[in-house]
């Protein structure tokens, strides 16, 4: 990856601000290797304003989720916490403490300084708006 | 007081979980969530045992814990509901892959617990239900009348 592109850490939240560029640590974290990948489900539809992206991601908070948008790739990772306390037993588990890790690629229709996300009750809505000259196809004709 | 015991196991129960099970493991893992949409889908579920008693956890995004039916019968604990789909009617999706509608999991009571005293809560997707282990049966001195 080259410096010239800092990643973009996309705020949580309803605020419409665009996000602020960082290159901080927080980008090129690496989970360790123990822990499993896990890929959420997810839904994507189309909307005129743009595409509203949702993903199943129970058990994050916005303390441990990082959405990424590094050239034209979005990324979504969230690091879980064990949610049993400490000497609890496992009598039966389906769902591995690991990391949630998805990524997409965006196309140029999207407006990347207005992307905004929301994580509400383990469900995390990324909206991503059409850019202006994706949305404005119509051309005056003179005569 | 509810609690489970011996010789009442609920045979549909777990012969529904069973090849529950069997489904998935020999079900490709690609698409999870495409079930028909009158057949429930069921959320994971981590079980585990605590100084205190049995910690269910039940993976329900977008669920509303108050919400959830949850019932304990024969020693098994049911938990149904149904997800509301959040997003727009079906002509503009693109694309699908989180399960929503009915669903349903039971998970066999294999300790002794106090039914009176759960508890549960939603939290981040997550809803947490707390079984405590029964109080420790007082030794109970039974009154002689006289007279």
């Amino acid at each position: 990856m080259s410096e010239a592109h800092p990643s973009i850490r996309v705020p949580l939240g309803p605020s419409s601000t665009p996000p602020a560029p960082s290159g901080d640590a927080a980008a090129g974290e690496v989970p360790p290797l123990a822990r499993p990948t896990i890929t959420p489900p997810i839904d994507i539809h189309d909307g005129p304003e743009g595409l509203t992206l949702e993903a199943d991601l129970p058990g994050a908070t916005e303390e441990n989720l990082i959405i990424q948008l590094e050239h034209n790739v979005l990324s979504l990772d969230a690091r879980l916490v064990a949610p049993a306390p400490e000497g609890a037993r496992p009598i039966h588990q389906e769902f591995p403490l690991g990391d949630y890790h998805r990524s997409f690629i965006l196309s140029d229709d999207v407006d990347r300084e207005r992307i905004t996300a929301e994580l509400k009750n383990g469900v995390l809505k990324v909206f991503l708006p059409k850019a202006d000259r994706a949305r404005a196809r119509r051309i005056e004709i003179k005569s | 007081m509810n609690r489970p015991h011996e010789g009442a196991i609920p045979f549909q129960a777990l012969e529904r979980e069973f090849f529950r099970l069997i489904k998935d493991v020999f079900q490709a893992p690609a698409e999870p969530a495409l079930t028909p949409a009158d057949e429930p889908f069921a959320p994971p579920v981590d079980v585990f045992e605590t100084p205190e008693g049995t910690l269910i956890l039940v993976d329900l995004p977008g669920v509303d814990a108050s919400r959830v039916e949850i019932t304990a019968e024969g020693g098994v604990l049911t938990i149904k509901g149904t997800r509301p789909a959040d997003g727009p009617a079906d002509p503009s999706r693109r694309h699908r892959e989180r399960p929503t509608g009915p669903f349903v999991r039971q998970v066999p009571l294999t300790r002794e617990v106090d039914l009176d005293a759960a508890r549960a809560e939603g939290r981040d997707g997550v809803l947490t239900i707390r079984l405590p282990r029964p109080p420790a049966r007082q030794p109970r001195t039974i009154p002689i009348r006289t007279g």
